[in-house]
């Protein structure tokens, strides 16, 4: 099946995600659970063995990805962080044939459990936003726990939204709206940039746009301990919050930009948007953050899809992810302030 | 060793054994995925359009599930969104379809032109399979009485479809029911659970009757008592009995005729009927040919077959030596009479029409078609 992405790190053959002594769980959505029975199988629970096998991977995946997206007919512009730290981090810079002056700006934090993917991984979902809203998009190559443990992931998807405040005029880019985006890890790091942006006296944001973000390293919620098997489990999730903050990990003194789940104050934050499924152990962590935001007067959207695991929106043909699409692009359509419509509707 | 230990050992022969099923034969592991993909859907009591979605995935280009009883119209593209009917075109007739195994004019296509894809087959089979089983399960419409007498006469339908219908009907399984086959032109149903069905001998009026009920019928044939869950049988060997009914014997029980069931089928299957057969064609060149024969095989006497027939004896007397000369038959003999009696009853078999207004052996000479 063409859609099923099977090197999307979090895998697993499972189709169910009962087994004797656990305790009970939402059942998956009907077609979703029949896209796992055809999968292959994957490496599942990955380990920090698997690194090495499931990053070349990510390579090849990579090297393919530009290749489609310049096939698209879009324009990938290369240019170099500067970190604080003395590194230098690719960033690309994406754009489609109908890019204007008034093009939203969306920042892209790529997801895979703080250790694995690239600026590439999940390169559709962008894909698309190119299309639909002309948008140009920003995508950055942060450097990976567990060899660059917090706060290194967190400051190098800041520098690469500092680099678009400063140096976007440069390619033409007005980055005083810009929309944050990231799916999975990419959504906690999209979370702390946001926090990140407001403690700092960072560019004013349009929105974060946080797809089944991974905001709490404490799995103190009844999903995290919910989905012991299955895609991005509750030990695979344990997995790369050990990366990212080592013995820091579910203790007293972990910081709000590492786990955005953590943070006490929720006042002065751009317009939200989550979307998690309801059979993923990032479902009540994500419920928690946006009513977090309402009791602080903040406006959020939360959306929580009956059925979905983690990642349940690439498998575009479903019902249930159709109807996830939609309203990401209703929400996109109300904060940018524009109905996008694809080229092709 | 500690646990860890041998959990991590368990790990990596688990992770191992995942990577030689990976390398199987890619082939086979397609179609597997193909089957549990599908099996999956079902397992969950998925709706009808997942497994159309699931296909048009699958195969890369548009498929569809079309099911007039049920008034479904299904069309997705290739990526699982629903689309419009496609337009009346050539191509249309090229692509990959199958009918559902359910006796009904539904069928599943995918819109596949040019070289069919390896699977194409499986992925069809399985589409089809899986919609027959939905239809029945989820009954998109609320079954009426027609529908669910169907479901009972068809020997395709599932256990479960038939356990739906006789719920509809008021039925247990365990009742004791026959079918009684009649005319689909008459206007009156023999019991309220009742439909017209389109057989090898035109439209036929199908009744299932529970044993005890009383029906008068001026032409029918009925089929051996069984079980309600096994109508369908009962079906069959009525449609049989009404097949061999004539003017003179206008209702027949299974009973009666049961041995004639082997010959009609063998009828049905063979473009050459038996030479007796076609020896009553070809006498039967005037009105009264045939209920005169039938009226002289079924009586000892030709006063029993003239008051049969309402003739004075002397008539039917002529007319017999007439046909015993035509035919070259003593027919007025125990041989005859049974070979008559054979001929007569497959003639009836292979001509009887229903839902036309014409039947053998009745005052009529328009052809038979």
């Amino acid at each position: 099946m063409s859609d099923i992405d099977t090197t999307r790190p979090p895998g697993s053959s499972s189709v169910s995600t009962r087994a004797a002594g656990h305790p009970p769980v939402p059942p998956y959505d009907p077609e979703l659970e029949a896209v796992l029975a055809a999968m292959h199988p994957t490496i599942s629970p990955i380990t920090l063995a698997d690194l090495p096998t499931v990053r070349a991977e990510d390579r090849r995946m990579a090297g393919e990805a530009v290749q489609r997206l310049a096939q698209r007919g879009f324009t990938l512009t290369e240019v170099t962080v500067d970190t604080a730290d003395g590194a230098q981090l690719p960033m690309t810079l994406i754009q489609g044939p109908h890019t204007t002056p008034r093009s939203p700006l969306i920042y892209y934090i790529h997801g895979g459990g703080m250790m694995l993917g690239t600026r590439w991984s999940s390169y559709e979902t962008f894909a698309e936003w190119i299309d639909r809203y002309g948008a140009v998009v920003a995508t950055v190559e942060y450097r990976l726990a567990p060899e660059h443990p917090y706060p290194t992931p967190q400051e190098d998807c800041y520098s690469g939204l500092a680099w678009l405040r400063e140096h976007g005029p440069e390619y033409g880019l007005a980055p005083d709206k810009v929309l944050v985006a990231g799916i999975s890890a990419g959504g906690g790091l999209a979370a702390s940039v946001t926090l990140m942006a407001r403690s700092r006296g960072g560019p004013s944001l349009a929105g974060q746009l946080l797809l089944g973000p991974m905001l709490d390293d404490r799995a103190v919620t009844a999903s995290s301990r919910q989905f012991t098997t299955g895609l991005w489990n509750s030990s695979e999730n344990a997995t790369g919050w050990r990366a990212l903050l080592g013995r820091l990990a579910a203790g007293e003194h972990v910081p709000a930009t590492a786990a955005p789940a953590r943070n006490a104050d929720f006042t002065d934050l751009p317009p939200t948007y989550i979307e998690v499924g309801s059979a993923e152990v990032f479902r009540d962590e994500c419920a928690a953050y946006a009513t977090r935001i309402w009791e602080a007067g903040g406006q959020a959207e939360l959306h929580v899809w009956a059925g979905g695991f983690h990642g349940f929106d690439t498998h575009a043909h479903t019902s249930v992810a159709q109807a996830a699409l939609e309203a990401r692009y209703s929400w996109m359509n109300r904060t940018l302030g524009f109905t996008g419509v694809h080229p092709s509707a | 060793m500690n646990t860890t230990d041998r959990l991590e050992r368990q790990d990596t022969a688990v992770k191992e054994l995942v990577r030689r099923l990976s390398a199987l034969d890619a082939h086979a592991s397609e179609a597997l995925k193909v089957i549990a993909f599908f099996d999956t859907l079902l397992a969950r009591g998925a709706g009808i359009e997942a497994f159309v979605r699931g296909a048009a995935v699958f195969a890369g280009c548009p498929a569809g599930l079309v099911h007039p009883r049920h008034q479904i119209c299904i069309r997705v593209d290739e990526q699982g969104r629903p689309a419009r009917q496609p337009r009346i075109a050539e191509e249309v007739n090229d692509w990959p379809c199958q009918p559902l195994d359910d006796e009904s004019d539904g069928f599943v296509w995918i819109e596949r032109s040019g070289e069919a894809a390896m699977h194409d087959a499986l992925l069809l089979e399985r589409l089809a399979a899986s919609a027959h089983l939905t239809i029945e399960r989820a009954g998109p419409l609320a079954l009426d009485d027609a529908s669910a007498v169907e479901i009972l006469l068809a020997a395709a339908s599932t256990s479960d479809a038939r356990r739906k219908a006789l719920r509809r009907l008021q039925l247990r399984e365990e009742s004791q029911v026959y079918v009684m086959a009649s005319d689909s032109d008459d206007a009156d149903a023999l019991s309220r659970r009742s439909a017209v069905v389109d057989t090898l001998v035109g439209p036929v009026r199908a009744s299932v009757v529970v044993t005890g009920d009383t029906v008068a019928r001026t032409r029918w044939g009925s089929g051996p008592e069984v079980m309600a869950v096994d109508t369908a049988k009962s079906w069959r060997k009525a449609l049989c009995a009404l097949r061999l009914t004539s003017r003179l014997q206008p209702r027949l029980q299974w009973g009666t005729v049961s041995s004639f069931g082997p010959l009609v089928d063998a009828i049905d299957n063979s473009d050459e009927p038996p030479p007796d057969v076609l020896l009553i064609e070809s006498a039967d060149r005037e009105p009264w040919v045939l209920d005169t024969l039938e009226a002289v095989a079924v009586t000892d006497t030709h006063r029993g077959a003239a008051a049969l027939l309402g003739l004075h004896h002397s008539t039917v007397q002529s007319r017999l030596s007439h046909l015993e000369e035509a035919l070259d038959l003593k027919i007025d003999s125990p041989t005859g009479r049974t070979r008559i009696l054979m001929a007569l009853a497959l003639h009836r078999a292979k001509h009887n029409r229903f839902g036309v207004r014409r039947l053998t052996g009745s005052h009529t000479t328009s052809p038979v078609p």
